[in-house]
């Protein structure tokens, strides 16, 4: 059963709602799409379990300012996606960086490398977690989270014609992709 | 050949990994994570209330009866407001926390910080691995740090006691750790002779607690190939040697109040990250790593850095790793950990500047405070036997 029409009675909670059970909720419906999400935007797991973690506070904190005419899946998926920048733009990320920096030729780039190199699931995966982000993302949520041209316009803040432009350029980077790899290198 | 979209929609269709990103263990994280959050503020925020709220009517009590008396004394009452106003202005200010911080700081606690250093070179494409212990501390004068000592290989505080870590060779050239106690022996212990199965070609040592550590083993695998392998030990079986196989791999580690969500093949580790260490658990299958957040307290103790990113960055532009506990900060660098004394987050006199080689790396950040039992002199005067008798 689509989840979207399991929690449609979101948009109808009032304050003396209990918020833990709403969570509950939440997360069992979108936990993975809100992990996937940010997984794809950073490409790293630490930073998807944070960001996750944040997402689910925020939601906690702001569950009764939930706009009653949106999808609950578009609000989760624009809300990980500020997360998703914010944490970028934060001090954390820096230190974060600064990290990669200390151990790129050490034991934890090692193990980073060999669990992206292992642990991805099929190669459209792997090829498409190599596209620029704004393909990426555009390609993730149209064909992993299933949403509208309309419901990634307003995940992604832009235009449904952005969006089909963006979604052209990531096929025909896939493609040649796909190609280079039928191929091998040149 | 451009991918159609069935292809992609097939492709994508689950995530991007056979386990689930977020599982149990990231759920419950979130769930204790707005279980924290909600408890202190509401602690607090009654506390705060309350507090003002038993200050004010105090303070309008008392100024009341002040006013009523003088009022019954025939003194003017045109000043009174002001006099009121100042009055309960004053005791507001005495019951607010701030106030009240200098005397819960304790300006007269002394702090004693031990450093283990991990130096690498390689012998023949297996590691090998030096050791040393740094210790700073108080000199006589609260806020006047010094380098205590500075001695070769490990000392590890366990119990009432250091233990002495090291590496010791073997006929074939192999290199094996060695622990054994340092201080406060009743009589002088021979070394156990160190025996290892030929598949353990060496060890290293990536954190030091006061009770286990981590210690990554090169090993030979069925391929004849030297593998890593990492694991935590207590302290006493770092002399044990077998082959990880031959032992549970999680036998020895304290009981966490949640087990990864994950099979048993896999290592426990624990390493030194900017400012923290970090305690996972890796599916060496997978490849997945799983990162334990609620720390076992007698594995990893004291790790929380009190100071923020950029105020530790605005004292030393080059940090790249930083330690905090009490008054004392410690700054990493590319060649240098330089330590600092701070009062109200602000340095105070003249840092300690340790020089560090290219090839170490930090393995231990333990402390010890002026307590019931002066552990900052004890170990000062512990050190300065070791030191006398290394010399």
């Amino acid at each position: 059963m689509n989840p979207e029409t399991n929690l449609n009675y979101i948009k109808y909670i009032v304050e003396s709602d209990d918020p833990n059970l709403l969570l509950e909720d939440l997360m069992n419906a979108y936990g993975k799409d809100v992990w996937n999400y940010a997984f794809s935007i950073t490409r790293r797991r630490d930073w998807a379990d944070d960001i996750t973690q944040e997402v689910f506070i925020k939601v906690f904190r702001h569950i009764h300012a939930f706009r009653r005419d949106a999808s609950v899946k578009t609000w989760l998926l624009t809300i990980t996606r500020n997360t998703a920048i914010d944490f970028k733009r934060s001090a954390f990320f820096r230190k974060v960086t600064l990290t990669d920096w200390i151990q790129s030729s050490g034991a934890r780039a090692s193990v980073e490398q060999e669990w992206m190199e292992k642990a991805a699931m099929n190669d459209i995966w792997k090829m498409v977690l190599n596209l620029p982000s704004k393909y990426r993302e555009a390609l993730i949520l149209f064909a992993h989270h299933q949403l509208s041209m309309k419901e990634i316009a307003e995940v992604l803040g832009v235009t449904e014609g952005t969006v089909k432009s963006r979604l052209y350029h990531a096929r025909q980077k896939l493609s040649r992709m796909k190609e280079q790899k039928e191929n091998g290198p040149e | 050949m451009v991918p159609n979209d069935r292809e992609i929609f097939e492709g994508l269709s689950q995530g991007p990994f056979a386990k689930d990103g977020f599982d149990n263990l990231l759920r419950s994280r979130i769930v204790q994570q707005i279980k924290q959050e909600r408890k202190p503020r509401r602690t607090r925020v009654h506390f705060w209330q309350w507090s003002v709220g038993f200050t004010v009517a105090i303070a309008v009590l008392i100024a009341g009866v002040w006013l009523w008396q003088g009022e019954n004394r025939g003194e003017p009452l045109a000043s009174s407001s002001a006099e009121l106003a100042t009055a309960t202005a004053t005791t507001l200010m005495l019951s607010s926390p701030a106030a009240a911080e200098p005397e819960a700081a304790g300006e007269t606690k002394k702090y004693a910080l031990l450093i283990g250093l991990r130096s690498d070179d390689q012998n023949g494409g297996i590691p090998v691995s030096e050791y040393r212990t740094l210790l700073v501390a108080d000199d006589g004068k609260p806020e006047n740090l010094a380098l205590i000592s500075d001695l070769p290989d490990l000392y590890v505080p366990y119990g009432q006691n250091f233990w002495r870590i090291r590496n010791v060779g073997l006929a074939d050239n192999r290199r094996m750790l060695q622990a054994a106690q340092a201080t406060n022996l009743k009589a002088a212990q021979s070394a156990n002779t160190v025996q290892a199965p030929g598949s353990v070609l060496s060890e290293q040592i990536m954190y030091a607690g006061n009770e286990y550590l981590s210690v990554k083993s090169t090993v030979l695998n069925e391929r004849n190939e030297p593998s890593e392998q990492w694991w935590i030990k207590h302290i006493e079986q770092l002399n044990q040697h077998s082959q990880p196989e031959q032992q549970a791999k999680t036998s020895n580690l304290p009981k966490l109040k949640r087990e990864p969500s994950v099979g048993t093949d896999g290592q426990w580790r624990i390493y030194r990250s900017p400012g923290k260490w970090v305690f996972e658990f890796y599916d060496s299958q997978t490849g997945i790593r799983h990162v334990i957040d609620d720390l076992p307290p007698n594995v990893i103790q004291h790790d929380q850095l009190t100071m923020d990113w950029p105020e530790i960055t605005r004292i030393e532009p080059a940090a790249r790793d930083a330690f905090t506990y009490g008054n004392i900060l410690a700054i990493v660098k590319d060649q240098a950990i330089q330590i600092y004394s701070l009062r109200k987050g602000e340095p105070v006199s003249r840092s300690v500047h340790i020089p560090i080689g290219d090839n170490e790396s930090i393995i231990m950040v333990q402390w010890a405070q002026n307590d019931k039992i002066d552990y900052v002199d004890k170990w000062i005067q512990d050190f300065r036997t070791l030191q006398q008798k290394s010399d």
